[in-house]
C-alpha cells in the first residue's frame, strides 16, 4: 500500500471528516475535523487489512498566529503487523478546546493525553484522569501554548516560593550558612558569650 | 513473591480503621530503588499492591520548550540530558530525524560510525539496567562487574569526543570527527573480550534459584495488552511482539548489518530479562560488523549545517526577514527548511524514541515532541505492578529500564 | 555518582559510603537538575537529615540551573538550600565528585564550633 492509499481511504469513508491530505518527506498526515476522532481511531485500530494497533506518539502543537484553528493533536500511528504508518492531526479551535479521548482504543494514549492537557490545556472528553502530571497540579499556565514566556514569566509554582520562604525563615539558626549577612552574625554572638 | 497473581476480587477493603484496612504507601521520589525520582503511591493490602499510581515530572526541565527557542544545532546537546545513561543513541536518533526534515543524505561511513556508537551506547544502557536491576533485587557483585566494562566503554567514548556521559558526538548531517584507528582496535579488542563477560554475568544470576523466584511469573503482561499499552524495546520483546524500530524501519546502516532480534514468550521480568542479555551479544556482533565493513571516505554530508543552521559557508546566506527569530536563513536553498512535520524514530536501548518535528520554514523547530519510551514504560508500571507483592514493585521498575530524565524531559 | 561509587573510582577508600536514608546521612549530594516540583522533597530530605549536616551541588544544573533556563527549573539548589561545596561539570567527572568530596573534608576540619561548642 503506498504512501497515500490510507489517507485517501479515510478520506472516501469520512469525506466530511477530512479537511487535507499533506504529505511530507514520504510521511503522509490527514488533517481532520476533531468530532468523529474517536470513530476513526478505533476503525483504524480494528479494520483486518490495516491494524493500526501501536500508538506511537501523540502530542499537541499551538498555530497561535499562524493557523485559523489554534490547536492541533497530533496522532502517529503505526501498524506492527503491515509496518504502515500515518498521521491523524485533528484540529481543536481555541474556544471549544477539547477533544474525545482515545484512552478506549488504546490504553497507552492515557499518559499521552494528560501530558497535552497538562501542557496544551486541551481536555480530553472521556478520559479516566483527567490531571496534570508533569507539573504540580495547581500550576497556573499551560506552558507549551506558544503565548507563555520559556522563564514562566518570572513567576515561581507557590510550592516552591513555600519552600524558600521556609528555608529563609530557618537560616537564622544557621552557624554560617550561605545566606551570610555580615552585618548581622547571630551565630558568631552566641558562641562568644 | 507468590508466583501466582491472586484474584484481585478476593481481596476486601474492611472498612476504614478497620483491621483489613487497605493503607497507602509512598515510595520515593527519593527512593533508591526508583532509579532517580520517581514517585510511587501504592495502596497495600498486606503485602499486595491493590492500586498503584505513578507520578511523574519531579525533572520536567521543560527541553521541548527550550527546543523552541533553539536551532536545530543547538537542540542536538539538550537530547544527552534526556536519556543520559545512553547519551550517545539519543544523538544518533535526533539527528536522523532532523535529516530526514531537512532532507540531508548521510555518508555512508558517518552512518556505519553512527551504528556502532549506538550499540556501544545500548551496550552502556544495558550494562548499567543489568547493574541497578540486580543491586535493587539483591544481587551486589553484577553491579561491580557491570561498571567494570561500563567503565572500559566510557573511556572510549571520551577518546572519541572527549566526554564520558554526555558526548554530543553526532551532528546533523554526519558525526562530528573521525574515528582513530587505535579507537578501532581498542573497541574491536572488547568486542573480543566482552561476549566471555556476559557468559560471567550470567554464571552469577542466570540460574540462580533466588533470581529465578524473584523474577519469573512476576509483572506477567501479554503481547495484546503491551502493545496496548505502547510499550516497545525490550520490554515489549519479552512479551513476545517483534517490534524493533531498526528492524521495521532501518535507519543509518542497520540495513547493512546482520542481527537477529531476540524475543521473549511469557512477559515477565525474566524474559525481560533474557532479551536484553542476549541484546548484548547482538549488539557486540553489530559492532563487529561495523568496524570489519567500515568504507572510507567523509563522515559529514557536504550540505550539513553547521551551528549557526547557516546552510553552507561558502553559499550566500542572509539574516532572515523578521528579526526576531534571529536566525540566518538561506537564500538559495530557501525549501532547505521546508514546512511541514515529520515524525522519526529509533531504537535506544529503553525502547522507541520518536522525535515529531513540525517546521515552519525557519531554522528552528516551531515544535518538538519527543516520543520517549520511559514515560509510556512508566505509564504501565500499574499494570504490571497491581496484584503483586511489594516487593516485586522494584523488579518490575527495573525490569522496564526507566530514566526518569528521558521520562520527564 | 555511581561511577564513583562503583569498581573503578571506589568512593568507600576515603570512608565515604552510600546511604540509603537522610537519617543516616552526614552529607547529601544533589545530583542533576532540581525543578520547582523537586524542590520540596529535596528541602524535606535536607530537614531529615542530622546535624552536622552538608550539600554538595553536584553538576552545573544543581550549581546553577545549567542550560535549563525553564519555567520549572530551578536556577540553583543554593536558592532553598545552604551548599558547601560546588561541583561543576554536566555531568562531573567521578574525579570531580571525589575532589569534592575531599574539599568538603576539608572544611570539616577547619570549621570550628559551628554546630555547638563542645566539639
Amino acid at each position: 500500500m503506498g504512501l497515500l492509499e490510507i489517507a485517501t481511504l479515510i478520506q472516501d469513508r469520512y469525506p466530511d471528516q477530512v479537511i487535507e491530505v499533506v504529505t511530507c518527506r514520504e510521511q503522509a498526515g490527514v488533517i481532520l475535523h476533531k468530532e468523529k476522532i474517536l470513530e476513526i481511531c478505533r476503525w483504524l485500530h480494528d479494520d483486518p487489512v490495516l491494524q493500526f494497533n501501536h500508538l506511537a506518539d501523540l502530542c499537541g502543537v499551538d498555530y497561535l498566529h499562524k493557523k485559523d484553528v489554534r490547536f492541533e493533536v497530533v496522532y502517529n500511528l503505526y501498524s506492527i503487523p503491515t509496518k504502515r504508518r500515518i498521521r491523524l492531526r485533528a484540529q481543536v479551535p481555541e474556544d471549544d478546546c477539547w477533544i474525545d479521548s482515545v484512552t478506549p482504543v488504546w490504553i497507552g494514549a492515557n499518559w499521552h493525553e494528560r501530558e497535552c492537557y497538562d501542557l496544551f490545556g486541551i481536555k480530553f472528553k472521556g478520559h479516566p484522569d483527567m490531571r496534570r502530571i508533569l507539573l504540580p497540579e495547581d500550576w497556573e499556565g499551560h506552558p507549551l501554548r506558544k503565548d507563555y514566556p520559556l522563564d514562566g514569566g518570572r513567576r515561581n509554582w507557590r510550592g516552591y516560593d513555600e519552600v524558600k520562604e521556609k528555608a529563609r525563615r530557618l537560616r537564622e539558626y544557621d552557624f554560617y550558612g550561605m545566606y551570610e549577612d555580615p552585618t548581622k552574625k547571630i551565630g558568631l554572638k552566641d558562641v562568644s558569650k | 513473591m507468590s508466583a501466582n497473581k491472586p484474584d484481585l476480587k478476593l481481596i476486601k477493603n474492611d472498612t476504614p480503621g478497620g483491621e483489613n484496612e487497605a493503607y497507602t504507601v509512598a515510595m520515593g521520589p527519593q527512593h533508591p530503588a526508583t532509579h532517580g525520582v520517581l514517585k510511587l503511591d501504592l495502596e497495600l493490602d498486606g503485602e499486595t499492591v491493590i492500586k498503584c499510581r505513578p507520578t511523574v515530572g519531579f525533572l520536567h526541565r521543560g527541553v521541548e520548550k527550550l527546543a523552541e527557542n533553539m536551532s536545530y544545532a543547538q537542540v542536538l546537546p539538550l537530547t544527552d540530558r534526556l536519556d543520559y545513561i545512553a547519551s550517545m543513541a539519543n544523538n544518533v536518533a535526533y539527528s536522523i530525524a532532523v535529516e530526514t526534515l531537512l532532507g540531508i543524505e548521510t555518508p555512508l561511513r558517518a552512518k556505519y560510525i553512527r551504528t556502532m556508537v549506538m550499540e556501544m551506547a545500548r551496550l552502556t544502557g544495558h550494562l548499567l539496567w543489568l547493574a541497578t536491576h540486580a543491586l535493587d533485587i539483591g544481587a551486589m557483585t553484577v553491579f561491580l562487574y557491570c561498571f567494570r566494562e561500563r567503565e572500559n566503554l566510557l573511556d572510549m567514548f571520551e577518546e572519541l569526543c572527549g566526554a564520558r556521559l554526555t558526548t554530543t558526538y553526532t551532528c546533523i548531517g554526519g558525526v562530528r570527527q573521525d574515528v582513530t584507528g587505535h579507537f578501532l582496535e581498542t573497541l574491536y579488542a572488547f568486542t573480543e573480550e566482552f561476549p566471555s563477560r556476559v557468559k560471567e554475568y550470567e554464571t552469577l544470576i542466570d540460574q540462580n534459584r533466588i533470581w529465578l523466584k524473584r523474577t519469573k511469573g512476576i509483572g506477567v503482561i501479554t503481547a495484546e495488552q503491551a502493545v496496548s499499552l505502547g510499550l516497545t524495546g525490550p520490554s515489549l520483546r519479552g512479551s513476545g511482539v517483534d517490534y524493533d524500530v531498526r528492524k521495521h524501519m532501518p535507519y543509518d546502516a542497520y540495513p547493512f548489518v546482520e542481527f537477529e532480534v531476540p524475543i521473549g514468550s511469557e512477559g515477565d521480568v525474566y524474559d525481560r530479562y533474557r532479551c536484553r542479555m542476549e541484546e548484548f551479544l547482538q549488539s557486540n556482533s553489530i559492532i563487529r560488523q561495523c568496524i570489519e565493513q567500515l568504507p572510507a571516505g567523509p563522515v559529514r554530508a557536504e550540505d550539513a549545517p553547521d551551528l549557526v543552521m547557516e546552510y553552507n559557508p561558502a553559499k550566500k546566506v542572509a539574516a532572515d526577514a523578521t528579526f526576531s527569530s534571529g536566525i540566518i536563513k538561506l537564500m538559495e536553498d530557501r525549501d532547505r527548511y521546508m514546512q511541514g512535520d515529520v515524525y522519526v524514530a529509533a531504537e535506544v536501548p529503553k525502547g522507541e524514541l520518536g522525535f515529531y518535528f513540525v517546521s515552519d520554514g525557519h531554522g528552528r523547530p516551531y515544535r518538538m515532541h519527543i516520543r520517549s519510551p520511559s514515560y509510556i514504560h512508566i505509564g504501565a508500571l500499574p499494570y504490571l505492578c497491581e496484584g503483586y507483592m511489594v516487593a516485586d514493585v522494584i523488579a518490575n521498575i527495573g525490569s522496564l529500564d526507566v530514566v526518569l530524565g528521558e521520562c520527564d524531559r | 555518582m555511581m561511577a564513583a561509587g562503583s569498581s573503578h573510582h571506589d568512593l568507600d577508600r576515603f570512608g565515604i559510603i552510600f546511604r540509603a536514608t537522610p537519617r543516616q546521612a552526614d552529607a547529601m549530594i544533589v545530583a542533576g537538575t532540581v525543578t520547582q516540583k523537586m524542590a520540596p522533597v529535596v528541602r524535606r530530605v535536607y530537614d531529615q537529615m542530622p546535624e552536622p549536616r552538608y550539600v554538595i551541588a553536584m553538576g552545573s544544573c544543581a550549581c546553577s540551573g545549567g542550560v535549563f533556563r525553564t519555567y520549572h527549573t530551578v536556577q540553583g539548589c543554593d536558592e532553598f538550600l545552604p551548599v558547601d561545596v560546588y561541583v561543576p561539570g554536566c555531568p562531573p567527572r567521578p574525579e570531580a565528585l571525589l575532589e569534592g568530596l575531599i574539599r568538603l573534608q576539608e572544611k570539616m576540619m577547619k570549621e570550628e564550633m559551628r554546630w555547638g561548642c563542645w566539639r
